[in-house]
């Protein structure tokens, strides 16, 4: 990475001054001597308005700050959502200076901000100047303000360099800012409102490249269904409000979340994903349950999605289709919340069986610790092997599984059947007497 | 996993061996290894023998043992080694520390560099006013009055 760039473009760096004295180190100011590229290091772990301010320590220090990769601006440190609009200004105008005194790219850039005018020369300036891959930004404002009017030239998030746009807290008038936008691989739009869905369906068709798509928006008045038809989108995450419906269609998608406060109906929901194939769902689980789908693919080694899985909500509703040791890993991420649902599907396609050489010595180990406690556990496809047996008996001696374990039998052939049920009959036999809530059963 | 050892020699002549494993947290040496095949002895011209025992005692400590599963796990537990590790800082004074972090650097072994960047900007610059960050690190303030307070005005946003 960048650090070994560092390393390998100047191999001879000397370390700082040998020759001094042991009786002149306390007043030894080290830290100056260092090159500009591990100050930047150092100052990376600052906020940003600590690192600017190491600019007036001394000359030295003056344009260290400068390279950073990443800014933080945040109005909020300032002053308060009541100061008047003038004062609001004159602070914008400050971060702007910043940005402005900033030198060269940025990597990524987040703005928190009252409602004010300076949205357009901020994004202008980060976009067209600054080259930012990563931009954020966020609107706060008192519940009785009105959301502000996001009414930005078109083209406006065009630039080849911007892979990622999060935006909170404004009013689309338009998708016109959003045209061209074929470099966008991440959007999220949060609390954002449109008078009408068209002006969303717009933007999505406006951003072909889409891996990544996070959706909490409204609209004023309901006006047909929301279209997301982004072929490489990997990742959704729905929370609407006001609106009649969302047609998905994305045969990418491996992920798939949606918000506790979700307000469409199972039959307004049109998902047509063929990596998605589960029998739970958010509407089956019951009310005020963020629902995961999440299809793990074997080749997929470390998407940074786990990530996501395990920062969302606290209560919630999962599906994982997996082989054994791909569920194994992603069961050892969670380590806090409490699940309510969890959906297993255990995959036995050829490339398991090609990989399982490998992994089948883990698959016998005793599963780890798990944190989580979940309430009910559905499993499909369980074959009764030893390695998913090993699973499913983890789960229940570690209590894992609080009230219920519910195992598929009967897609089996009656041969099949038996052996299952007899594999389900010792895990039965597993349940303690304190754990008088578990119940095991076949369906 | 065969028990190769390695031996390190500082810019003042001073001899380390250490076994590979250890060695090998440094993403620096294994080109070091390719280029000086015929020669036994790693010369690191530019580190200290006293840094450089600074430097294995850290790998030492955070050597892996691999389970063959990948990820790999550490001989102590992640606690046991974030409590060592801020004692490990705690103890060095700055000299040590800045030229520690430049051994990490060329030696380019990751988490060291990060902990001794942590270290630094935690315990030398966070929370501490421009005069305090002065202070604490030897700073020795180049600008006239005139100067420091139109730095100051420059980036107005930051000293609010």
């Amino acid at each position: 990475s960048q650090l070994s760039v560092f390393s390998f473009s100047n191999p001879k760096r000397q370390s700082l001054d040998p020759m001094e004295t042991p009786s002149s180190r306390k007043s030894v100011d080290w830290i100056s001597k260092l090159p500009n590229d591990v100050l930047l290091m150092i100052l990376s772990r600052l906020s940003t308005e600590e690192a600017v301010r190491t600019g007036v320590v001394s000359k030295r220090w003056e344009h260290v700050w400068k390279h950073m990769s990443h800014l933080v601006l945040d109005m909020r440190r300032i002053i308060n959502s009541r100061e008047m609009l003038d004062v609001r200004h004159r602070v914008a105008t400050l971060m702007t200076k910043v940005i402005n005194n900033h030198r060269g790219h940025l990597e990524s850039c987040v703005i928190d901000h009252y409602p004010c005018t300076m949205l357009n020369t901020w994004t202008q300036s980060l976009t067209g100047v600054k080259h930012t891959k990563h931009l954020i930004l966020r609107r706060h404002g008192l519940m009785n303000q009105i959301l502000e009017l996001i009414d930005l030239p078109s083209d406006s998030f065009s630039y080849p360099s911007l892979t990622s746009l999060s935006l909170h807290e404004y009013i689309l008038k338009t998708s016109h800012s959003f045209n061209n936008c074929q470099n966008l691989k991440t959007l999220k739009l949060q609390c954002i409102l449109a008078s009408e869905v068209g002006v969303f369906n717009q933007v999505l068709a406006s951003c072909p490249s889409l891996e990544v798509l996070v959706l909490d928006i409204s609209c004023s008045k309901k006006s047909g269904p929301l279209k997301i038809d982004n072929n490489i989108l990997k990742l959704l995450q729905v929370s609407c409000d006001e609106i009649d419906g969302i047609q998905v269609s994305s045969p990418s998608l491996h992920i798939l979340a949606i918000d506790q406060d979700f307000s469409c109906g199972r039959d307004e929901f049109v998902l047509t994903s063929p990596r998605l194939q589960f029998y739970r769902n958010f509407w089956l689980t019951g009310t005020s349950l963020t629902h995961i789908s999440y299809n793990i693919s074997q080749e997929e080694k470390n998407s940074g999605h786990e990530e996501f899985l395990v920062n969302t909500s606290e209560l919630l509703s999962i599906s994982l289709a997996a082989s054994l040791s791909r569920l194994r890993q992603v069961l050892l991420l969670w380590t806090r919340g409490l699940m309510v649902e969890l959906e297993i599907l255990f995959k036995n396609n050829k490339a398991h069986r090609e990989e399982k050489d490998e992994s089948s010595q883990n698959n016998k180990e005793p599963f780890p610790i798990a944190v989580f406690s979940v309430d009910t556990v559905w499993m499909h496809n369980f074959s009764g092997s030893d390695e998913e047996f090993a699973l499913a008996s983890c789960l229940i001696r570690q209590g894992t599984v609080v009230k219920k374990m519910m195992i598929k039998t009967t897609s089996f052939s009656a041969r099949k059947k038996l052996e299952i049920e007899a594999a389900v009959a010792k895990l039965q036999a597993l349940v303690t007497k304190r754990q008088w809530q578990l119940t095991i059963e076949c369906f | 996993m065969s028990k190769k050892n390695i031996v390190l020699k500082s810019s003042n002549g001073i001899i380390f061996e250490v076994e590979e494993a250890v060695a090998l947290q440094s993403e620096t040496i294994p080109y070091m290894i390719e280029d000086d095949c015929a020669n036994d002895t790693i010369p690191l011209a530019n580190v200290t023998g006293d840094i450089l025992a600074l430097v294995i005692e850290y790998c030492k400590k955070h050597v892996v043992v691999a389970d063959g599963d990948g990820g790999g796990s550490s001989s102590s537990s992640q606690e046991d080694l974030k409590n060592w590790d801020a004692q490990f800082m705690n103890d060095l004074d700055q000299s040590k520390i800045f030229n520690l972090l430049l051994a990490a650097d060329f030696l380019n072994i990751k988490t060291l560099f990060d902990l001794t960047c942590q270290f630094v900007a935690d315990t030398m610059i966070k929370g501490k006013s421009v005069e305090e960050v002065r202070r604490t690190l030897n700073i020795e303030k180049d600008y006239t009055s005139e100067e420091e307070a139109k730095a100051r005005q420059e980036n107005e946003w930051a000293f609010k």
